[in-house]
């Protein structure tokens, strides 16, 4: 198992700025999810790292072996691309043997060892099939082959899942993780879906604008986002951000919204905290619920909208003109302007300086 | 009032669409084809008012005297230069479609050639190759001066010379067909391949191949019929002198010189046979199953 490292790497085209700086190591046998919105240089990355792409400045290191002028042949990596890149000529069985059959393996190791992977991806009965004659589903199992037959180090995938239908994603999301489980290897994993980044990742790194905003496992990303990019990127409905002035009432600091003071008895600070502030109250929508169990804080609001998706009641609160986003019961009783009580769990807030952005 | 049903009115639309061009299809191509068959049977001279039904004996002559079909040979330097042609055009759009540097002029550089009128082309070429011109000159300067020679009159050189010109000119066009297709592969495959430790050669052989297979058949097919037809650039350079005539000059030849449409028709006739022999060749050798 490598680990993949990369050093105040680079990446300019012509003038345009797309990775400033990255650092980050992933770690060996990890399942890192590079995350951001479109065009914000994931894809750019993982090509850096595959060797697609030449560094502007910056260094390359797989395992121990510094990479960075590495022919991507040289890298020990497979790469699964969004759009599979299978050959649309060859056969499925042609596809996965491609690589051995240039590098001259003998007909019968490699005929053995398509076999294997072919039945690992439950694909054994497709080998003479072209990629026209195949389901979204069946290329991606082939792409997901073409890339396991090589036994690489580290595998990079290029939002695999991007093409396929929402059942057939959340089937391979689920593949995907036992298929890490069982290969032990380390993948590198670009994706634009937080639901995605969540459910996969050991760990996430999340871009914007090629700069890291945010490293951690999926629990810290949504529980103690960095700044408000991170905070507004995952979590869906998106999470509230207040604005209200930091107070200090009897060694008590809380957050003055309005007429309305919430408390951060529960808030740690990294940084400390200076009365007056405008603060950002982070607070997402699953946190304000109706149940009055885990409850640190109960107020009356009245409704602003709501819209009913059968599993839950998405409502919008007004608190001193500001929205408040809920998160509620299927079967609540609802209507515009009627006021509803409701409880909000404190032990899960974040506060960022309305200035900077940053989480204080 | 009378409403015609869904059925009918497509009838209609299909007629009323299909109309103009079929008209135009048959008063220009298939009535002078019939034509062509008709007059090649029979004696006319171009301008006689009446003509004689002669049966096959154009045809007979054309088998008897093979001298008549000596042009046809001058082909095959065509189909040489063809090769060549293509070979060069798929190699140009291969550079030109990686990411070499100022690969837009070059493509406009060698595109050129074929929209310039053919005569001018041509006559720019009768004078790079004529004695002490432009082509000797150059020759001389890189060191290779033992090589002039009188490439317009020596019976040994001057198809080879022409066939220059002939490249010259077309290549462009290929190389336009080829450059499509090339950009229509998808860059993931070759970066796939990449990564799976292929060269440049392999990459070529087992993506950009298969891929423009099809694109290639039809390249060989216009290069060969096209080397069936040359007319133009021997026409002006050397007016088929010192055995450069070609098959549509001897055709043409024989009709306005020696006034035997029959004859020439004739003549017309076998090119045709032989332009669709080689439709089918290129139909079995490049169809769509066997790119699979
Ligand atoms: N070859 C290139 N030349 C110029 N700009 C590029 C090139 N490749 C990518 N970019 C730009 O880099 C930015 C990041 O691209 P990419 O890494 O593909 O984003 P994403 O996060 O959606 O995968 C985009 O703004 C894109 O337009
Ligand atoms: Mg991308």
């Amino acid at each position: 198992m490598y680990a993949v490292e990369v050093n105040q790497l680079n990446k300019t085209f012509g003038k345009t700025v797309i990775l400033n700086d990255i650092d980050l190591e992933m770690e060996a046998g990890g399942f890192t999810v590079l995350l951001g919105s479109s065009g914000c240089g994931k894809s750019t990355l993982l090509r850096l790292i595959a060797g697609l792409e030449d560094v502007s400045s910056g260094q390359v290191k797989i395992g121990a072996k510094d990479v960075t002028l590495a022919d991507p042949k040289d890298r020990d990596i497979a790469m699964v691309f969004q759009s599979y890149a299978l050959f649309p000529h060859m056969t499925v069985a042609e596809n996965i043997g491609f690589g051995m059959r240039i590098n001259h393996r003998p007909k019968t190791e490699i005929q053995s060892r398509v076999k294997d992977v072919t039945e690992m991806l439950q694909i054994d009965h497709l080998l003479d099939r072209t990629p026209s004659q195949l389901s979204g589903g069946q290329r991606q199992r082939v792409a997901i082959g073409r890339a396991l037959v090589r036994e690489p180090k580290v595998f990079l995938f290029d939002e695999p899942l991007s093409n396929l239908d929402a059942k057939l994603r959340a089937e391979m999301r689920l593949e995907l993780k036992k298929l890490h489980e069982k290969l032990n290897a380390t993948i590198v994993y670009v994706t634009h879906d937080q639901i995605e980044a969540m459910t996969l990742a050991t760990r996430i790194v999340l871009l914007d604008k090629g700069v890291i905003q945010q490293i951690g496992n999926p629990y810290e990303i949504y529980n103690t986002p960095a700044n408000c990019f991170v905070a507004r990127f995952v979590g869906s409905p998106q999470i509230n951000l207040l604005q209200g002035n930091l107070v200090c009432q009897q060694d008590q600091w809380g957050i003055e919204i309005g007429k309305t003071i919430i408390s951060l008895a529960h808030y740690e600070f990294s940084a400390a905290p200076k009365e007056g502030r405008q603060v950002l109250l982070g607070i997402r929508p699953e946190h304000i619920t109706q149940s009055p169990l885990s409850s640190d804080m109960t107020m009356d609001l009245p409704v602003n909208a709501f819209e009913m998706t059968g599993s839950e009641t998405l409502a919008e609160f007004d608190l001193h003109g500001q929205p408040l986003r809920a998160k509620l019961e299927a079967n609540v009783e609802i209507a515009n302007g009627l006021a509803l009580p409701l409880h909000l769990n404190l032990s899960r807030i974040s506060v960022f300086c309305a200035e900077s952005e940053q989480r204080l | 009032m009378y409403k015609p049903t869904l059925k009918q009115q497509q009838r209609i639309i299909v007629f009323a669409f299909l109309a103009l061009p079929l008209t135009l299809l048959f008063v220009f191509s298939y009535y002078p084809a019939s034509q062509l068959f008709y007059l090649s049977v029979t004696d006319w001279n171009g301008y006689a008012p009446t003509k004689d039904f002669v049966g096959l004996e154009n045809y007979l002559y054309l088998w008897e005297e093979p001298d008549q079909l000596n042009p046809l040979l001058v082909t095959l330097y065509y189909f040489v230069g063809a090769v060549v042609q293509l070979v060069l055009s798929l190699w140009f759009a291969v550079l030109i479609n990686s990411k070499l540097a100022g690969r837009n002029l070059f493509k406009t550089l060698l595109f050129i050639p074929f929209v310039l009128n053919a005569v001018a082309a041509s006559m720019v070429f009768q004078i790079f190759y004529q004695v002490d011109g432009a082509f000797d000159n150059f020759l001389q300067t890189v060191g290779l001066g033992s090589l002039v020679q009188p490439w317009l009159m020596d019976p040994d050189v001057v198809n080879w010379a022409l066939v220059g010109a002939s490249v010259w000119r077309y290549l462009g066009f290929n190389l336009i067909l080829f450059y499509g297709v090339l950009q229509s592969i998808p860059q993931d495959q070759y970066e796939a391949a990449k990564i799976e430790g292929a060269s440049e050669w392999q990459q070529f052989r087992w993506i950009t191949l298969p891929s423009i297979k099809l694109v290639i058949g039809l390249q060989v097919l216009l290069a060969f019929v096209g080397s069936l037809s040359v007319f133009e650039i021997p026409m002006i350079i050397t007016k088929g002198a010192n055995g450069t005539k070609t098959f549509v000059m001897a055709t043409l030849e024989t009709a306005f010189n020696f006034n035997d449409f029959g004859l020439a028709s004739a003549m017309a006739v076998l090119l045709l046979v032989i332009v669709i022999l080689f439709m089918i060749l290129q139909k079995v050798l490049f169809s769509e199953e066997k790119a699979s």
